[in-house]
């Protein structure tokens, strides 16, 4: 019995001594990783989480976040076993999505009972990252198009894709659209459009025009086609992944000559077609379907018209008539005009002509939303002297709920030389795009803001359009 | 004797073939006095003293037969020449100031198109001219207000001397270049014909390697670029007694051109013009010995038709018709009142009328009316005062303008000086004033002051050398400059917006040298054109202190020209700086050089008969550049051809 006992706790005495004579020291390691470190991308959410493999672990890992990292980062440490039956150990690293400007670190202790490791998580801020993108046209003719990359961070790059590709952008750039993870640019003079790699802003591509034409907007039909809208009787139809014009679409006879801003709703897009009204084509068969009008649409539409589409899924169109601005409400499903909020213009003269009243519009109107889509913001003129008459430009907004709008100004934008684009960023921050005197210079992007400060950088030569790359979807 | 003495002088001043001619009558001081008197008498009547005067030397001029007024100036002047193309727009910049500033006039005659302002140089053959001068900077009034960058002066003149009857040329050039022209003369002791015929047309095909429109580089062949152009001039002279004379001279041409696009842009759209034009004048002159008397008048007609249609069913063409008119009518009068006193005096008359598809009225009608006196006063013995007043209503503004000058040598036959200061005005253009919509009727003149100053050294070391450099330095604020800007409504005007500060260097400097069978001639020409906005319209404007448009810093030319018996060869080699095209100088297209090279020989020399084959390499190394950017100019390109002249 005794001899037994002792075999026993000879056993169990050699089996503890070989295994401290198997595990050494320094074997545990990061597997698949270079260094100690992995770069998560602040857009990266809790509901998509890193996995780190642990190699040379045998025993019970534990996983411990440095205690100023807590709040953003998580980690747990799961052991699975392999397709070759052998133990895995697994850190799972989970981030919460981070919109600052600089990267950030958390430092995960990694221990088992014989070694500790440190794994350093830098989640990147996309200060770097290029929030807005400024579309100028460029003086016609002479190939000065541009456009212009804002970071997060502020820092701008006038000319990003001349920088980048050591080519000019081409003539006369209209508008940018971003489908199928690419930018779309159209060059209204070069009868072009430039494909274009977002953040580096390499170009991909070219769709060329064989046939005249003066393009001016972009937008899916389906998952490899789009439409070009354009100021010279017709529609074009590409394809935008194989870079090639499908077919010209003649307008002659529709009554409808000239389409500029167009948005999809379902299966229809609807067409802001100059001086007429908003027409609706089908987007399984533009080329045959009816062209039909929009009933009830009051007012006239001007080239820089923008339709947008609100939380309700409510279509809206800035339209101009006779001593007013009329915002017209359509319903995509009906075809009709639902709504209608009139603003109209106090004349000098009249009670209304005080200080604060509108006194009008831009001749070419401009209206844009902010992420909710509940809200309308649209450029006026107020009045600030009534002797003078003199009036600035104004911010205004209306409530898409609310059947009038908010009377007090969103933003009074003083100092602006010659407006020629505006837009609404995603949190409602004012952009106008200035191209001052209309001489050949470079024109300024200016955010009016809530203290009434306006920070202004130069861009390209005459701004035209603000792309916010958080809609890059 | 005396007559003999007359003609060794006239051979001996031509003797010197300059490329480049300073007409400072301090020269002439050194001939015979009667030359002097002829020469002062013409002085007075052509350009005020102390403004710089330089002439297209006539070896170039005549070896230039085949191109343009446009490549003539480009290759061998100061003045800077801004072209869409071979046989395209050709615009000029003269001491950084823009087109409409630059006045061009035909025998005294300012033929500038009336409704534009701006000539296009491409559309003027070298083979009607006989003489080209630059008059720089806005000195010379003698033409009207107007020319406040200078003039170019294109000039017949009837050669009793030369002996040359008929002179005809066929040249054969790359992309399909066919020009042919032919000129016959008939004289007698009393009157003098010449008949000139000249025809021109070419694919303007050439290859290229387009970098700039797609992902990859491409090459492509010119579109769009093709042209023809015919003219035809009857000179006739009469002598209708020792002092007094008539002369006529009637120019037709028709053009007819396709309009290059930027290499940036898909060609889907095309544009056609078609240049007719007449120019008749008709003029007397009578000369007693203190007494010098011309009338003259003219009539300009100029028709312009322009089309576009596009590559699409659905959208329709789009075409205009412009016709102007102008009639002159000048009257001139000198008085000697001493050997030390000039007076002169000159009135002149224009109507101008505009028959155009894009004015706010069917036809509009111009009136200018201006007196112009003078003074050149021998101050010292060889110091020279020169002024002009001119008073010029135009359609009932009136404007004064003044200039005055000085010239003296410092050293006898060697260095000399000049100055000049003088204030002008330009009146906006028929299209500022009417084009609808836009046209501004509330536009004031474009005015202002300059200043030049010259020195001049000359060296004639031994009898086979001549040596001569110029400098000259100028000074000129330009205010009221007109742009067109968009309106609040979208709809371009022009507008006084911008003052301008322009100033600069021009170098020429020219060496003849004779030895053995040889004949060497180099010249060099550079100029230095700073012309900047001066004033800041807003606080942002960021035009301010920048240069202009298309107004190269640094321009450069030098010529070598050797002669050796029948032989002859020349050698160009033209630099034009960097030159920005926005203006705030974010945007700028590259510097460039350009090497010519040209041989040509005298064959079968007999008695007046003369067989002269020549050839000619263009752009010799191949090299790309554009003169206006995206505007590729033709590469390497060859020309041969061959002249008869009896």
């Amino acid at each position: 019995m005794k001899k037994n006992l002792l075999f026993v706790l000879l056993l169990v005495f050699l089996s503890a001594c070989s295994k401290e004579a198997l595990i050494t020291p320094g074997q545990l390691g990061f597997d698949g990783i270079t260094g100690n470190e992995i770069i998560i991308s602040g857009s990266t959410g809790s509901d998509s989480p890193n996995e780190v493999i642990l190699k040379g672990g045998s025993d019970q890992v534990t996983a411990r976040v440095d205690f100023a990292a807590e709040n953003w980062c998580s980690v747990k440490v799961n052991k699975v076993t392999s397709a070759q039956s052998e133990e895995i150990w697994k850190l799972v690293i989970t981030t919460e999505e981070y919109t600052g400007n600089e990267s950030r670190k958390a430092y995960i202790s990694v221990n088992n009972s014989i070694d500790e490791l440190t794994l350093i998580v830098t989640q990147t801020g996309r200060g770097k990252t290029v929030e807005m993108i400024v579309v100028s046209e460029g003086q016609f003719t002479k190939g000065t198009a541009s456009l212009s990359a804002i970071t997060y961070d502020g820092t701008t790059t006038w000319n990003i894709f001349q920088d980048v590709n050591q080519m000019p952008l081409g003539d006369v750039a209209q508008s940018i659209s971003y489908i199928d993870g690419k930018y779309f640019v159209v060059l209204n003079n070069s009868r072009q459009i430039k494909v274009i790699e977002p953040q580096t802003f390499k170009l991909l591509g070219t769709i060329d025009y064989e046939q005249s034409a003066s393009p001016r907007f972009m937008v899916p039909i389906n998952d490899s086609e789009a439409i070009v809208s354009d100021l010279m009787r017709q529609l074009t139809k590409v394809n935008y992944k194989t870079y090639e014009v499908l077919e010209y679409i003649n307008l002659s006879g529709t009554g409808v000559s000239q389409i500029e801003k167009m948005t999809k709703v379902g299966n229809k897009i609807f067409c802001a077609a100059l001086g007429k009204g908003v027409v609706v084509l089908d987007s399984d068969n533009i080329s045959n379907s009816p062209m039909r009008f929009v009933e009830g649409f009051t007012g006239n539409i001007m080239k820089t018209a923008k339709m947008i589409l609100d939380k309700n899924n409510k279509l809206w169109v800035f339209a101009t008539a006779s001593g007013k601005t009329v915002l017209n409400c359509i319903d995509p499903a009906t075809e009709k005009v639902v709504k209608t909020v009139e603003i109209p213009y106090a004349k000098a003269e009249s009670e209304d002509y005080v200080v604060g009243c509108i006194t009008g519009t831009s001749g070419y109107n401009r209206m844009d939303t902010d992420r909710t889509r509940g809200k309308l913001y649209f450029y006026m003129t107020m009045l600030v002297n009534v002797e003078r008459k003199t009036a600035i430009g104004a911010i205004f907004t209306l409530d898409v709920d609310k059947d009038a709008i908010d009377p007090i100004p969103y933003r009074e934008l003083p100092g602006l030389g010659m407006m020629y684009g505006m837009g609404i960023s995603p949190d409602g921050d004012v952009y106008l795009c200035d191209c001052l005197n209309y001489t050949a210079q470079r024109g300024f992007l200016r955010k009016y803001k809530a203290d009434g400060s306006v920070e202004s950088k130069r861009v390209g030569i005459y701004p035209r359009m603000v792309h916010f790359t958080e809609y890059d979807k | 004797m005396r007559r003999f003495t007359y003609i060794s002088i006239l051979l001996l001043i031509f003797a010197f073939d300059a490329m480049a001619q300073n007409v400072n009558s301090v020269k002439k001081f050194t001939l015979d006095s009667a030359m002097i008197r002829e020469n002062r008498l013409n002085k007075i009547n052509e350009v005020t003293v102390g403004t710089r005067v330089s002439n297209v030397n006539s070896v170039i001029l005549k070896g230039s037969q085949t191109k343009s007024l446009s490549e003539l100036l480009s290759d061998n002047t100061m003045v800077y020449i801004k072209s869409l193309g071979q046989g395209a727009l050709a615009t000029s910049s003269f001491r950084g100031t823009s087109s409409g500033h630059t006045q061009v006039n035909w025998n005294g005659i300012n033929i500038n198109p009336v409704m534009s302002g701006s000539f296009d140089f491409s559309q003027i053959p070298v083979f009607f001219a006989d003489n080209v001068t630059l008059f720089h900077g806005s000195g010379h009034l003698k033409n009207g207000t107007g020319a406040l960058g200078g003039s170019i002066n294109i000039n017949n003149r009837a050669d009793w001397k030369d002996s040359t009857r008929f002179n005809a040329f066929a040249e054969i050039g790359s992309y399909d270049t066919y020009t042919t022209a032919a000129s016959i003369k008939f004289l007698n002791k009393k009157s003098l014909f010449r008949t000139r015929l000249y025809y021109q047309q070419s694919e303007n095909n050439y290859r290229y390697l387009n970098k700039v429109f797609k992902k990859e580089a491409f090459y492509e062949y010119r579109k769009e670029a093709k042209y023809k152009f015919a003219g035809i001039m009857q000179e006739g002279y009469f002598k209708l007694s020792d002092n007094s004379n008539i002369y006529t001279n009637l120019w037709v041409q028709s053009g007819s051109r396709r309009l290059p696009q930027p290499i940036i842009v898909n060609i889907t759209q095309h544009e056609k013009q078609e240049d007719s034009g007449l120019k008749y004048l008709i003029g007397y002159n009578f000369r007693s010995n203190k007494h010098d008397f011309s009338v003259k008048g003219a009539y300009l007609l100029n028709i312009l038709d322009y089309d576009k249609w596009f590559d699409n069913d659905y959208f329709p063409n789009e075409s205009s018709h412009n016709l102007s008119q102008t009639v002159h009518i000048i009257c001139d009068y000198l008085y000697d009142y001493s050997s030390k006193l000039n007076l002169n005096a000159a009135l002149k008359y224009t109507h101008d009328f505009v028959n155009a598809t894009n004015f706010s009225k069917t036809t509009v009608n111009r009136n200018v009316i201006s007196l112009q006196t003078g003074v050149l006063w021998n101050l010292f013995s060889h110091i020279i005062i020169n002024g002009h007043m001119m008073l010029e209503v135009n359609d009932n503004r009136y404007t004064p303008t003044f200039s005055a000058g000085i010239s003296s040598p410092i050293i006898k036959g060697i260095l000399s000086a000049k100055a000049n200061w003088s204030y002008n005005y330009k009146f906006p253009s028929m299209n500022d004033l009417y084009w609808q919509p836009g046209g501004n009727s509330a536009l004031l003149p474009e005015k202002g002051f300059s200043y030049d100053a010259t020195l001049t050294f000359i060296q004639k070391s031994k009898e086979h050398i001549y040596f001569k450099s110029e400098i000259t330095g100028y000074l000129m604020n330009i205010n009221n400059w007109i742009m067109w800007l968009p309106t609040m409504n979208w709809y371009w005007e022009p507008r006084n917006v911008k003052n301008v500060l322009s100033y600069g260097l021009e170098v020429l400097t020219e060496c003849n040298i004779v030895f053995n069978s040889y004949k060497v001639k180099l010249g060099v020409n550079y100029t230095y054109s700073p012309s900047i906005n001066r004033d800041k319209n807003f606080e942002e404007d960021d035009t301010y202190h920048k240069q202009l448009p298309y107004v190269p810093l640094h321009k450069a030319n030098a010529r070598l020209a050797v002669d050796y018996g029948k032989l002859s060869f020349s050698y160009q080699i033209c630099y034009t700086g960097k030159r920005y095209t926005s203006e705030d100088e974010s945007y700028s297209t590259v510097a460039y050089t350009i090497h010519d090279a040209e041989l040509k020989y005298d064959m079968f020399t007999k008695k007046h008969f003369k067989l002269t084959p020549k050839l000619r390499v263009n752009n010799l190394f191949n090299a790309f550049y554009e003169s206006t950017q995206y505007y590729p100019m033709p590469l390497r390109n060859i020309s041969g051809s061959i002249m008869i002249t009896f």
